[in-house]
């Protein structure tokens, strides 16, 4: 199965093309404002996406394997988190090239192999915090760099980034902290419960599909501050309005 | 240029090759990783009868996924690829992540074709 879901005009578009491409394509359709019949959308598609996706492997969804679910991906966030945190020491101990990757890696790996891979690249930068070993000295610029997706093997602009001296130090991108910063709420006993935690959880990604979204700009000023960055590069793709816009 | 970043993490020499710019670093990398552990890669996966679900979007809960017994990954879409095949299918101005997910799948889809034909 493959998704497809209705963010931008174009990608909602170019799915009815892609459609004769796929041997069973999906469509998800997402609210494009922050409101309550926002969430109302949200929710009643993921519950219709819950029972396509029991259907396409016959296994019912259950209070444990949805907890088990939650736990699993939750746990591939929290190292993420992990390395973030790491990210704000300075020097940088992880070039944004390197970085990037890892944040690439969340979404094909196997996550407990990727949650365990991640945790022994972190012990090594603990050490390197400790010894001050920086990928860059400290007098190099941070940066952090906001916008557009760069999925694999688009690994261009912070190549260019990081041969001209700078470090890159967070992303504020969907293969970045706009995808991994909230963790789902563990807390839910019934598949009802949990499912509602997690359209508490998506509902809080500030798409720029959103309009208005306002709490994409307060990240962005957020991040610079926390990571003491010296500057923030946008990018944005050609023909893409809601990251142009 | 130094090396940028782990010398001995599970991704360092990656970059420091130099190498970063292409397909092919990476469906190396994806090769020595899967070697390493066949079974918990995603072809192991689908050949153990598990259902692999595509994504191009954060808004997809991987716990919905995974909670059905099923593995989500998201798709390559960082490269341009069989561009010329791509825009017969869609306006030249179109973003390059959408031309991307296309030149992908065209390329499966040929490769299907063939093998029928």
């Amino acid at each position: 199965m493959i998704v497809g879901e209705n963010t931008c005009d174009g990608k909602k578009k170019a799915y009815e093309s892609l459609a004769p491409l796929v041997d069973n394509l999906y469509v998800m359709d997402l609210p494009q404002v922050k409101s309550s019949n926002g969430k109302a959308l949200l929710k009643a598609e993921y519950l219709r996406f819950k029972e396509a996706v029991e259907k396409l492997t016959g296994h019912p969804i259950t209070p444990a394997s949805m907890e088990q679910g939650i736990r699993t991906v939750n746990a591939k966030r929290a190292v993420i988190h992990r390395l973030s945190q790491l990210r704000k020491a300075d020097p940088a101990p992880i070039s944004g090239l390197d970085a990037l990757l890892a944040n690439q890696v969340f979404f094909y790996d196997n996550p407990a192999r990727f949650t365990a891979a991640v945790n022994t690249i972190c012990d090594e930068f603990e050490e390197r915090i400790e010894t001050k070993a920086g990928v860059l000295p400290s007098n190099h610029p941070r940066i952090i760099v906001s916008g557009c997706p760069q999925a694999v093997p688009n690994w261009k602009l912070p190549m260019l980034i990081e041969a001209s001296g700078a470090v890159i130090v967070g992303e504020e991108s969907c293969i970045g902290e706009r995808g991994t910063r909230n963790l789902t709420n563990e807390s839910g006993k019934t598949v009802d419960e949990m499912m509602e935690a997690i359209v508490d959880r998506y509902f809080q990604v500030d798409c720029a599909i959103f309009s208005p979204n306002s709490e994409r700009f307060e990240h962005v000023e957020e991040m610079v501050a926390r990571y003491k960055a010296d500057g923030v590069i946008h990018d944005g793709l050609q023909f893409c309005q809601p990251y142009l816009m | 240029m130094p090396c940028l970043g782990s010398e001995r993490g599970v991704w360092g020499n990656l970059h420091a090759t130099g190498e970063s710019s292409g397909g092919d670093v990476l469906l190396r990398l994806c090769h020595e990783r899967g070697a390493r552990t066949p079974d918990q890669g995603i072809a192991g996966r689908k050949k153990a009868g598990r259902k692999i679900v595509g994504s191009y979007c954060v808004f997809v809960p991987g716990e919905i996924v995974l909670a059905a017994n099923a593995t989500l990954v998201g798709p390559c879409s960082g490269a341009d690829f069989a561009m010329d095949e791509v825009e017969k299918l869609l306006p030249r101005n179109t973003c390059a992540l959408i031309k991307s997910a296309f030149g992908f799948n065209w390329a499966r889809y040929a490769r299907i074709w063939r093998a029928l034909t």
